[in-house]
Protein backbone atom coordinates (compact mmCIF):
# COMPACT_ATOMS: atom_id res chain seq x y z
CA UNK A 1 0.00 0.00 0.00
CA UNK A 2 1.29 3.22 -0.88
CA UNK A 3 1.12 7.11 0.06
CA UNK A 4 -1.46 7.63 -2.32
CA UNK A 5 -3.76 4.51 -1.04
CA UNK A 6 -3.32 5.51 2.47
CA UNK A 7 -4.46 9.10 1.11
CA UNK A 8 -7.66 7.27 -0.29
CA UNK A 9 -8.19 5.05 2.96
CA UNK A 10 -8.24 8.51 4.71
CA UNK A 11 -10.20 10.33 3.22
CA UNK A 12 -12.73 7.23 3.44
CA UNK A 13 -12.40 7.76 7.08
CA UNK A 14 -13.09 11.11 7.13
CA UNK A 15 -16.73 10.69 5.24
CA UNK A 16 -17.46 8.01 7.24
CA UNK A 17 -16.86 10.43 10.14
CA UNK A 18 -18.87 12.76 8.41
CA UNK A 19 -21.74 10.48 7.77
CA UNK A 20 -22.16 9.96 11.37
CA UNK A 21 -21.76 13.10 12.60
CA UNK A 22 -24.99 14.29 10.68
CA UNK A 23 -26.09 10.38 11.89
CA UNK A 24 -25.74 11.85 15.25
CA UNK A 25 -26.93 15.08 14.47
CA UNK A 26 -30.26 13.48 12.68
CA UNK A 27 -31.19 11.24 16.11
CA UNK A 28 -30.67 14.09 18.56
CA UNK A 29 -33.17 16.05 16.15
CA UNK A 30 -35.64 12.56 15.82
CA UNK A 31 -35.30 12.48 20.17
CA UNK A 32 -35.88 16.09 20.53
CA UNK A 33 -38.89 15.86 18.30
CA UNK A 34 -40.28 12.85 20.14
CA UNK A 35 -39.71 14.99 22.97
CA UNK A 36 -41.76 17.63 21.44
CA UNK A 37 -44.32 15.24 20.21
CA UNK A 38 -45.01 13.32 24.04
CA UNK A 39 -45.01 16.92 25.70
CA UNK A 40 -47.82 18.21 23.08
CA UNK A 41 -49.68 14.93 24.01
CA UNK A 42 -48.89 15.70 27.96
CA UNK A 43 -50.45 18.97 26.73
CA UNK A 44 -53.62 18.06 25.37
CA UNK A 45 -53.87 15.68 28.08
CA UNK A 46 -53.77 18.47 30.83
CA UNK A 47 -55.98 20.52 28.96
CA UNK A 48 -58.81 18.14 28.95
CA UNK A 49 -58.49 17.24 31.90
CA UNK A 50 -58.54 20.81 33.09
CA UNK A 51 -61.70 21.56 31.08
CA UNK A 52 -63.49 18.44 32.63
CA UNK A 53 -62.44 19.91 35.88
CA UNK A 54 -63.58 23.27 35.04
CA UNK A 55 -67.49 21.55 33.39
CA UNK A 56 -67.70 19.72 37.24
CA UNK A 57 -66.70 23.05 39.05
CA UNK A 58 -69.41 24.58 37.22
CA UNK A 59 -71.87 21.99 37.44
CA UNK A 60 -71.33 21.87 41.28
CA UNK A 61 -71.64 25.81 41.55
CA UNK A 62 -75.17 25.45 39.78
CA UNK A 63 -76.05 22.58 41.70
CA UNK A 64 -75.17 24.05 45.27
CA UNK A 65 -75.82 27.90 44.22
CA UNK A 66 -79.11 27.13 46.47
CA UNK A 67 -78.03 25.69 48.98
CA UNK A 68 -74.72 28.42 49.56
CA UNK A 69 -77.40 31.48 49.00
CA UNK A 70 -79.28 29.35 51.88
CA UNK A 71 -75.99 29.44 54.14
CA UNK A 72 -75.24 33.22 53.18
CA UNK A 73 -78.71 34.02 54.18
CA UNK A 74 -78.02 32.43 57.68
CA UNK A 75 -74.39 33.10 58.46
CA UNK A 76 -74.94 36.33 59.64
CA UNK A 77 -77.62 34.96 62.62
CA UNK A 78 -75.34 32.19 62.91
CA UNK A 79 -71.78 34.36 63.54
CA UNK A 80 -73.76 36.34 66.04
CA UNK A 81 -72.30 34.47 68.67
CA UNK A 82 -68.72 33.23 68.82
CA UNK A 83 -67.92 32.69 72.75
CA UNK A 84 -70.57 31.16 75.27
CA UNK A 85 -70.52 34.45 77.41
CA UNK A 86 -71.82 36.60 74.24
CA UNK A 87 -74.64 33.74 74.03
CA UNK A 88 -75.36 33.92 78.02
CA UNK A 89 -75.39 37.15 77.96
CA UNK A 90 -78.19 37.60 75.21
CA UNK A 91 -80.51 35.18 76.75
CA UNK A 92 -79.79 37.47 80.32
CA UNK A 93 -80.84 40.58 78.72
CA UNK A 94 -84.47 38.71 76.84
CA UNK A 95 -85.18 37.53 80.50
CA UNK A 96 -84.70 41.18 82.12
CA UNK A 97 -86.53 42.95 79.26
CA UNK A 98 -88.91 40.72 79.46
CA UNK A 99 -89.20 41.53 83.18
CA UNK A 100 -90.16 37.60 83.82
CA UNK A 101 -89.83 36.32 87.24
CA UNK A 102 -86.77 33.77 86.47
CA UNK A 103 -87.10 30.96 89.20
CA UNK A 104 -83.53 29.36 88.01
CA UNK A 105 -81.26 29.62 85.58
CA UNK A 106 -77.85 27.60 84.70
CA UNK A 107 -75.72 27.80 81.30
CA UNK A 108 -73.77 25.36 80.04
CA UNK A 109 -71.40 24.44 77.27
CA UNK A 110 -72.17 21.20 75.31
CA UNK A 111 -71.20 19.69 72.59
CA UNK A 112 -73.61 19.26 69.81
CA UNK A 113 -74.06 15.42 69.17
CA UNK A 114 -75.49 15.99 65.60
CA UNK A 115 -73.37 18.08 63.59
CA UNK A 116 -73.03 15.70 60.52
CA UNK A 117 -69.28 17.42 59.73
CA UNK A 118 -67.56 15.46 62.84
CA UNK A 119 -66.27 12.37 61.11
CA UNK A 120 -64.57 14.77 58.50
CA UNK A 121 -63.21 16.88 61.34
CA UNK A 122 -64.40 19.98 60.47
CA UNK A 123 -67.50 21.06 62.48
CA UNK A 124 -69.76 23.28 61.90
CA UNK A 125 -71.24 23.56 65.00
CA UNK A 126 -69.45 21.96 67.19
CA UNK A 127 -70.48 23.42 70.45
CA UNK A 128 -73.95 25.57 71.61
CA UNK A 129 -74.72 27.57 74.69
CA UNK A 130 -77.07 25.60 76.58
CA UNK A 131 -79.62 27.34 78.80
CA UNK A 132 -81.67 25.27 81.39
CA UNK A 133 -84.07 27.82 82.56
CA UNK A 134 -86.77 27.90 84.93
CA UNK A 135 -89.75 30.98 84.54
CA UNK A 136 -92.81 31.19 86.68
CA UNK A 137 -95.22 34.33 85.24
CA UNK A 138 -98.44 35.12 83.13
CA UNK A 139 -99.46 32.86 80.59
CA UNK A 140 -99.46 35.26 77.88
CA UNK A 141 -96.21 36.83 78.94
CA UNK A 142 -94.16 34.12 79.41
CA UNK A 143 -95.60 32.40 75.94
CA UNK A 144 -94.97 36.08 74.24
CA UNK A 145 -91.08 35.58 75.51
CA UNK A 146 -90.78 32.38 74.28
CA UNK A 147 -92.04 32.98 70.87
CA UNK A 148 -89.89 35.98 71.13
CA UNK A 149 -86.72 33.98 71.89
CA UNK A 150 -87.52 32.08 68.37
CA UNK A 151 -87.60 35.28 66.30
CA UNK A 152 -84.60 37.21 67.88
CA UNK A 153 -82.65 34.31 67.71
CA UNK A 154 -83.80 32.48 64.68
CA UNK A 155 -80.65 30.04 65.08
CA UNK A 156 -81.81 28.98 68.39
CA UNK A 157 -83.12 25.66 69.50
CA UNK A 158 -85.33 24.82 72.03
CA UNK A 159 -84.75 21.24 72.97
CA UNK A 160 -87.20 21.03 75.49
CA UNK A 161 -90.12 22.66 76.76
CA UNK A 162 -92.32 21.89 80.02
CA UNK A 163 -95.57 23.57 80.66
CA UNK A 164 -97.26 23.48 83.72
CA UNK A 165 -99.71 25.09 86.08
CA UNK A 166 -97.99 27.97 88.17
CA UNK A 167 -99.21 29.31 91.59
CA UNK A 168 -101.33 32.22 90.80
CA UNK A 169 -104.32 32.01 88.86
CA UNK A 170 -103.03 32.42 85.38
CA UNK A 171 -99.35 31.80 85.91
CA UNK A 172 -97.61 29.02 84.42
CA UNK A 173 -94.35 27.31 84.70
CA UNK A 174 -92.39 27.32 81.97
CA UNK A 175 -89.04 24.82 82.28
CA UNK A 176 -87.11 25.10 79.00
CA UNK A 177 -83.58 24.37 77.54
CA UNK A 178 -82.88 26.59 74.92
CA UNK A 179 -79.51 25.76 72.85
CA UNK A 180 -77.48 28.14 70.86
CA UNK A 181 -74.72 27.00 68.50
CA UNK A 182 -71.69 28.29 68.88
CA UNK A 183 -70.43 27.57 64.48
CA UNK A 184 -67.01 28.09 63.70
CA UNK A 185 -65.90 30.76 61.28
CA UNK A 186 -67.21 30.39 57.60
CA UNK A 187 -64.52 29.14 55.06
CA UNK A 188 -63.34 31.95 52.47
CA UNK A 189 -65.60 32.21 49.47
CA UNK A 190 -64.03 30.78 46.26
CA UNK B 1 1.23 10.98 -13.48
CA UNK B 2 3.33 12.21 -16.80
CA UNK B 3 2.95 15.64 -18.14
CA UNK B 4 3.37 15.86 -21.40
CA UNK B 5 6.50 17.38 -22.30
CA UNK B 6 5.29 19.46 -24.90
CA UNK B 7 2.90 21.33 -22.87
CA UNK B 8 5.29 22.66 -19.93
CA UNK B 9 8.37 23.21 -19.30
CA UNK B 10 10.08 21.89 -16.97
CA UNK B 11 13.35 22.38 -15.22
CA UNK B 12 13.27 19.20 -13.23
CA UNK B 13 15.22 16.19 -14.59
CA UNK B 14 13.50 13.63 -16.06
CA UNK B 15 12.76 10.99 -12.88
CA UNK B 16 10.53 8.01 -12.98
CA UNK B 17 7.19 8.03 -11.02
CA UNK B 18 8.00 7.44 -6.98
CA UNK B 19 4.83 5.67 -7.07
CA UNK B 20 2.43 4.21 -9.61
CA UNK B 21 -0.85 5.57 -10.70
CA UNK B 22 -4.30 4.58 -8.50
CA UNK B 23 -6.60 2.69 -9.85
CA UNK B 24 -9.05 5.16 -12.04
CA UNK B 25 -11.94 3.86 -10.53
CA UNK B 26 -10.45 5.49 -7.13
CA UNK B 27 -10.90 8.85 -8.83
CA UNK B 28 -14.18 8.64 -7.23
CA UNK B 29 -12.70 9.06 -3.79
CA UNK B 30 -12.03 12.97 -3.79
CA UNK B 31 -15.60 13.04 -6.06
CA UNK B 32 -17.79 10.92 -2.97
CA UNK B 33 -15.47 12.96 -0.32
CA UNK B 34 -16.52 16.59 -1.69
CA UNK B 35 -19.90 15.45 -2.15
CA UNK B 36 -20.37 13.98 1.41
CA UNK B 37 -18.58 17.13 2.96
CA UNK B 38 -21.27 19.42 0.88
CA UNK B 39 -23.92 16.99 1.59
CA UNK B 40 -22.70 16.77 5.37
CA UNK B 41 -23.35 20.43 5.71
CA UNK B 42 -26.45 20.58 4.26
CA UNK B 43 -27.91 18.04 6.28
CA UNK B 44 -26.41 18.90 9.23
CA UNK B 45 -27.66 22.29 8.77
CA UNK B 46 -31.53 21.09 8.25
CA UNK B 47 -31.31 18.58 11.13
CA UNK B 48 -30.02 21.76 13.21
CA UNK B 49 -32.98 23.31 12.09
CA UNK B 50 -35.34 20.78 13.10
CA UNK B 51 -33.92 20.16 16.30
CA UNK B 52 -33.85 23.69 17.26
CA UNK B 53 -37.62 23.93 16.70
CA UNK B 54 -38.26 20.40 18.61
CA UNK B 55 -36.68 21.82 21.65
CA UNK B 56 -38.42 25.05 21.26
CA UNK B 57 -41.80 23.33 20.57
CA UNK B 58 -41.26 20.73 23.40
CA UNK B 59 -40.22 24.13 25.70
CA UNK B 60 -44.07 25.67 24.49
CA UNK B 61 -45.90 22.59 25.35
CA UNK B 62 -44.01 22.41 28.52
CA UNK B 63 -45.04 25.87 29.62
CA UNK B 64 -48.61 25.09 28.28
CA UNK B 65 -48.50 21.84 30.63
CA UNK B 66 -47.33 24.15 33.39
CA UNK B 67 -50.03 26.77 32.72
CA UNK B 68 -52.92 24.00 32.21
CA UNK B 69 -51.59 22.21 35.75
CA UNK B 70 -51.69 25.63 37.63
CA UNK B 71 -55.25 26.34 36.33
CA UNK B 72 -56.39 22.62 37.60
CA UNK B 73 -54.99 23.35 40.93
CA UNK B 74 -56.77 27.11 41.23
CA UNK B 75 -59.89 24.79 39.95
CA UNK B 76 -59.00 22.27 42.59
CA UNK B 77 -58.87 25.08 45.16
CA UNK B 78 -62.22 26.86 43.96
CA UNK B 79 -63.99 23.25 43.92
CA UNK B 80 -62.57 22.54 47.68
CA UNK B 81 -63.80 25.63 48.98
CA UNK B 82 -67.22 24.95 47.32
CA UNK B 83 -67.37 21.74 48.73
CA UNK B 84 -66.53 23.31 52.41
CA UNK B 85 -69.17 25.60 52.35
CA UNK B 86 -72.01 23.25 50.53
CA UNK B 87 -71.21 21.43 53.76
CA UNK B 88 -71.34 23.50 56.24
CA UNK B 89 -74.33 24.96 54.50
CA UNK B 90 -75.61 21.34 54.71
CA UNK B 91 -74.95 21.23 58.56
CA UNK B 92 -76.70 24.69 59.00
CA UNK B 93 -79.70 23.16 56.87
CA UNK B 94 -79.57 20.28 59.31
CA UNK B 95 -79.41 22.48 62.22
CA UNK B 96 -82.60 24.94 61.25
CA UNK B 97 -84.68 22.22 60.56
CA UNK B 98 -83.78 20.59 63.85
CA UNK B 99 -84.62 24.23 65.18
CA UNK B 100 -88.06 24.25 63.99
CA UNK B 101 -90.02 27.28 66.14
CA UNK B 102 -92.28 25.31 68.93
CA UNK B 103 -94.43 28.79 69.80
CA UNK B 104 -96.15 28.57 66.87
CA UNK B 105 -97.64 24.91 67.88
CA UNK B 106 -97.38 25.62 71.31
CA UNK B 107 -99.96 28.67 70.81
CA UNK B 108 -101.67 26.40 68.56
CA UNK B 109 -102.40 23.68 71.52
CA UNK B 110 -103.69 26.26 74.23
CA UNK B 111 -105.85 28.14 71.54
CA UNK B 112 -107.22 23.71 70.83
CA UNK B 113 -108.82 23.93 73.93
CA UNK B 114 -112.49 24.31 74.75
CA UNK B 115 -114.34 25.29 77.30
CA UNK B 116 -114.14 22.78 80.15
CA UNK B 117 -111.01 21.54 79.25
CA UNK B 118 -107.81 22.63 80.56
CA UNK B 119 -104.24 21.75 79.84
CA UNK B 120 -102.39 19.60 83.12
CA UNK B 121 -99.00 19.79 81.93
CA UNK B 122 -97.79 20.42 78.52
CA UNK B 123 -94.27 18.96 77.77
CA UNK B 124 -91.50 18.79 74.00
CA UNK B 125 -88.85 17.12 73.74
CA UNK B 126 -86.20 17.08 71.01
CA UNK B 127 -84.47 13.90 70.18
CA UNK B 128 -81.36 15.06 70.77
CA UNK B 129 -80.03 12.55 67.92
CA UNK B 130 -82.24 13.52 65.80
CA UNK B 131 -83.63 17.16 66.57
CA UNK B 132 -86.82 16.92 63.81
CA UNK B 133 -88.75 14.29 65.84
CA UNK B 134 -90.51 16.18 68.92
CA UNK B 135 -92.01 14.38 71.54
CA UNK B 136 -95.42 15.64 72.84
CA UNK B 137 -96.56 14.38 76.05
CA UNK B 138 -99.61 16.14 76.87
CA UNK B 139 -102.18 16.15 79.86
CA UNK B 140 -105.64 17.41 79.85
CA UNK B 141 -108.31 17.59 81.87
CA UNK B 142 -111.21 16.64 80.37
CA UNK B 143 -114.44 14.94 79.54
CA UNK B 144 -114.79 12.37 76.50
CA UNK B 145 -111.66 12.08 73.78
CA UNK B 146 -113.40 15.23 71.55
CA UNK B 147 -110.81 17.46 72.91
CA UNK B 148 -107.93 15.60 72.06
CA UNK B 149 -109.09 14.75 68.71
CA UNK B 150 -109.92 18.77 68.20
CA UNK B 151 -106.53 19.04 69.69
CA UNK B 152 -104.71 16.87 67.52
CA UNK B 153 -106.66 18.26 64.23
CA UNK B 154 -104.84 21.41 65.27
CA UNK B 155 -101.28 19.95 65.26
CA UNK B 156 -101.91 18.44 61.61
CA UNK B 157 -102.93 21.67 60.59
CA UNK B 158 -99.64 22.94 61.50
CA UNK B 159 -98.03 20.12 59.47
CA UNK B 160 -97.29 18.18 62.44
CA UNK B 161 -98.18 14.72 61.79
CA UNK B 162 -98.29 12.84 65.06
CA UNK B 163 -95.99 8.67 65.00
CA UNK B 164 -96.09 6.19 67.84
CA UNK B 165 -99.02 7.65 69.71
CA UNK B 166 -99.70 5.86 73.06
CA UNK B 167 -103.34 7.18 75.16
CA UNK B 168 -104.47 6.54 78.39
CA UNK B 169 -107.31 7.94 79.81
CA UNK B 170 -108.81 8.19 83.65
CA UNK B 171 -110.88 10.09 85.84
CA UNK B 172 -111.23 12.58 83.28
CA UNK B 173 -107.57 13.24 82.37
CA UNK B 174 -105.71 12.18 79.26
CA UNK B 175 -102.21 11.40 78.98
CA UNK B 176 -101.07 11.50 75.26
CA UNK B 177 -98.08 11.06 74.05
CA UNK B 178 -96.53 10.85 70.61
CA UNK B 179 -93.62 11.83 68.28
CA UNK B 180 -94.47 14.87 65.76
CA UNK B 181 -92.56 15.01 62.81
CA UNK B 182 -92.67 18.09 60.45
CA UNK B 183 -93.88 17.82 57.14
CA UNK B 184 -92.23 20.31 55.13
CA UNK B 185 -94.36 21.31 52.02
CA UNK B 186 -91.29 22.90 50.54
CA UNK B 187 -87.85 21.52 50.43
CA UNK B 188 -85.98 24.49 51.24
CA UNK B 189 -82.43 23.60 51.30
CA UNK B 190 -82.49 22.54 47.49
CA UNK B 191 -85.39 23.23 45.54
CA UNK B 192 -86.63 27.33 46.56
CA UNK B 193 -84.55 30.41 46.76
CA UNK B 194 -83.87 30.88 50.54
CA UNK B 195 -85.09 34.15 52.49
CA UNK B 196 -83.80 37.29 52.43
CA UNK B 197 -83.57 37.37 56.10
CA UNK B 198 -83.07 34.21 58.23
CA UNK B 199 -86.53 32.60 58.90
CA UNK B 200 -87.08 29.06 60.02
CA UNK B 201 -88.95 27.45 57.22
Amino acid sequence: MNNKHIACVLIVFLCVCIFEGVSMIRQRATAMQSEAQAARRDATTAEMTLRTQQAQLQDLKSKTADLIAYLNAWEPALSRFTTPESGELNIGAMIKQADLILLAQRFEVASNKTDTSVPSGVATIPQVVRAHLTIEDDFIKSINWFGQIETQLPCSRISDLSITRGQAGSDIRMDLVVDIPLATAPPTAP
Amino acid sequence: MKIDRRIVDDLKTERPDVTPALAPYLRLVPILFYSILAGGIVLSLFFLFVLKNAASSRETWKAEIARHKQDLSNVQTARTAVEKQSRRASDIVAWVEGSRCLEPLVAAIVRSMEPGSNIIELGLTRDPSSPTQIKLTLKLSTQGSKQLDTTLERITKMNFRTYNPNQTQSRGEIDYEATLIYQNPRNVATSTPPPATPQHP
